[in-house]
């Protein structure tokens, strides 16, 4: 055997040796939890043998299916507006030179560092039936205004958003700011109109970033428990506090582990959807090859 | 063996120790866990009699919650269970619960019966333990009561069935919270089906009694469309703190609420004077906290000197001002202003022990057919 095949053979047992660590972690941390909760998923929780009753109680069950069919509801909705929203807003703050999308482009993280917990209590400090809103629009035009976005679908997704906004923004921003000005301005050079740049280079070079968003958005969203748990009603509820309720309030590990999975499968679907979309080379992506 | 070398060698230093740092006096120590109030309250409670040098000093050996490690029951059902002779606890905190435990994992008698011609001061303790009558001494109570506000009503509904009435003639001014949040609304829900049920029923975990449950739902599925509402719906309030937020802005007269949580914040301000705290008939739940000396200790006669004190007028006022506590003694023999602290608030509820009853049958009924109604 040669020296150099020697170093090589070394340098990929270092290298191996180097990511056993975060593989181990990964695998006790992560996938033995995982393996764990599907077992104990199909566990009956009196007699613990092989049943599939937690997933047959999970998607008969009337409560539990207004509940799945809520968190996808809520989910859709803050997909949908945090896409249309963060896509605008980072347009807006990519291409726009005022001072006034100069100073969003530095304000638009700040919610991002406040901690989930108090920007709960601050929405609904602010949104609810007795709060800033309705104290403020008493006292100016003496009208007894009720939001009513407290325990409602509605409040959820407007909270939602004022998560969700600033984080997808970024993601979105970023990919914008990786199109070179110089192509979109030789494109204008040529005659076309601001639309046209858009629709066929703006729009195809960032939309792989958008999807990647959407994807965060509704990761992020769907096991959601903070916010549903304070501002939500308490039935229908969202998937994440019924998650918590069935295991931490009725001890009831087995269908726990159920809701776990069944949102452990939506996260998944959406993940492989991201990974597909990462794999996919797109033709402008050509070049680098 | 050499080990056990260093440990004798240890254990006699620190009883010289002990002993010439104490003088004459008897060290008792005196085991309890919990929250962080509760180191509180004895620090202060044990610093009151330490000062009266009766010739006993009482040691504090606490442990927090949620810390892990061995609680003294766990300990002396262990020293029980290992046959030793005698055991460093002298007194012990307990409840229901861990007189149970200590009774049947350790001995029957694993709990001196107490001498209460020695603890002259239990002629005023109101109150005695359900499973051990004899064996341990209340000293606090902490109790769900009805949370109301006298600006908006001036009577307070004096029975279970006053309070339904109540609720009915009020549309949208009472709330409890979900059961599984908190145990305010855990009273009410218990309370509110059990009352239904033979006065046995609260302190059995036989399954049986789940059939007998209708009537009580009903009930729940009758007052239902008479409580808080917002956004056009009825709502149950998350965590005990819920209800009283909505308490604390007036969205609601009345709601369900740990006495120590409403008097401890009516206190700093966060809720306003007017609310004040009231028991209907049939009371709602709670649990006597007490105190016990293990058959084990070989200082009964100081352990005997402490708990006189514990249940003195002089210490349920720092049980009361400290920790909000309910006392088990006639609030009349407190200081005045102590008992306004109190808010018209009197030892009178009940215990129920139904084991995992509510958490794994009722509660999931209640979030199935009650949270669900339209």
């Amino acid at each position: 055997m040669g020296r150099i095949e020697e170093a090589k053979r070394k340098q990929k047992v270092y290298g191996l040796l180097m990511v056993l660590p975060s593989f181990l972690v990964i695998c006790l941390m992560v996938l033995y939890p995982i393996v764990r909760s599907i077992q104990t998923s199909f566990m009956d929780p009196k007699t613990q043998a092989f049943s599939l009753i937690n997933y047959q109680q999970l998607f008969t069950e009337p409560y539990m299916v207004a509940n799945i069919r809520f968190t996808l509801t809520v989910v859709l909705f803050t997909v949908l507006i945090v896409a249309a929203v963060s896509y605008l807003l980072a347009l807006y703050i990519t291409f726009s030179d005022s001072w006034f999308a100069r100073t969003i482009g530095k304000l638009y993280l700040i919610p991002r560092f406040i901690p989930t917990i108090v920007a709960v209590y601050a929405m609904m400090n602010v949104v609810k039936d007795t709060g800033a809103l309705n104290r403020l629009v008493n006292e100016l035009f003496h009208i007894d205004f009720k939001p009513g976005l407290m325990f409602t679908p509605r409040g959820l997704v407007l909270t939602n958003c004022w998560f969700n906004i600033p984080f997808s923004t970024m993601l979105i921003g970023a990919g914008l700011q990786g199109i070179p000005r110089s192509i979109i301005e030789s494109a204008r050079d040529v005659g076309a109109g601001r639309l046209r740049v858009f629709a066929s280079m703006i729009f195809p070079l960032s939309a792989k970033d958008f999807l990647i968003a959407t994807t965060f958005v509704f990761m992020g969203n769907v096991s959601s428990f903070t916010t549903p748990y304070l501002m939500g009603a308490r039935a229908p509820m969202m998937l994440g506090v019924a998650l918590q309720q069935e295991f931490s309030s009725f001890f009831n590990m087995e269908r726990a582990a159920a809701i776990s999975v069944f949102l452990f499968l939506l996260s998944s679907l959406m993940g492989g959807f991201y990974i597909y979309n990462n794999l996919k080379a797109s033709k402008w992506d050509v070049q680098d090859d | 063996m050499r080990t056990k070398a260093i440990l004798c060698a240890i254990v006699a230093f620190a009883a010289c120790f002990a002993a010439f740092g104490a003088g004459k006096d008897t060290v008792i120590n005196y085991y309890t866990d919990g929250s962080d109030n509760v180191r509180v309250v004895w620090e202060a409670v044990i610093d009151a009699f330490n000062k009266k040098n009766t010739g006993v000093v009482v040691k504090l050996q606490f442990l927090a919650s949620g810390a892990g490690g061995q609680t003294g029951t766990d300990k002396l059902i262990a020293a029980i269970k290992a046959k030793q002779k005698s055991v460093d606890i002298d007194l012990l905190e307990l409840e229901e619960n861990k007189i149970t435990r200590i009774l049947t994992e350790g001995a029957p008698n694993g709990l001196a019966k107490l001498d209460w011609k020695k603890i002259p001061n239990i002629a005023s303790v109101s109150g005695r333990s359900l499973v051990a009558p004899d064996q341990a001494m209340p000293y606090r109570g902490s109790a769900v009561f009805i949370a109301y506000n006298s600006a908006k009503v001036p009577t307070p509904p004096a029975t279970s069935k006053d309070l339904y009435a109540w609720i009915k003639a009020n549309p949208g001014r009472f709330a409890y919270n979900d059961p599984a949040t908190g145990g305010a609304g855990g009273a009410f829900v218990q309370t509110a089906i059990y009352n239904f049920l033979p006065a046995e029923a609260m302190r059995s975990v036989d399954e049986k009694w789940v059939a007998q449950w209708d009537q009580g739902f009903n009930l729940l599925k009758e007052i239902h469309p008479f409580l808080y509402k917002a956004s056009g719906k009825v709502q149950y309030t998350v965590k005990n703190q819920g209800s009283l937020d909505l308490l604390a802005s007036g969205s609601i007269d009345m709601c369900p609420a740990w006495a120590d949580q409403v008097l401890d914040q009516k206190a700093k301000g966060l809720l306003p004077a007017s609310i004040r705290l009231a028991q209907i008939d049939p009371p709602l739940t709670g649990s006597l906290y007490m105190l016990g000396v293990p058959s084990l200790s070989k200082n009964k006669e100081a352990a005997y000197k402490f708990l006189n004190f514990v249940a003195s007028a002089e210490a349920q006022d720092i049980f009361v001002r400290v920790m909000k506590a309910i006392p088990v003694i006639d609030p009349a023999k407190l200081p005045a202003d102590t008992v306004s602290m109190l808010s018209g608030l009197k030892a009178n509820y009940r215990t129920m022990t139904i084991g995992n009853l509510g958490s794994k049958q009722m509660y999931p009924r209640w979030t199935r057919e009650i949270s669900t109604l339209p």
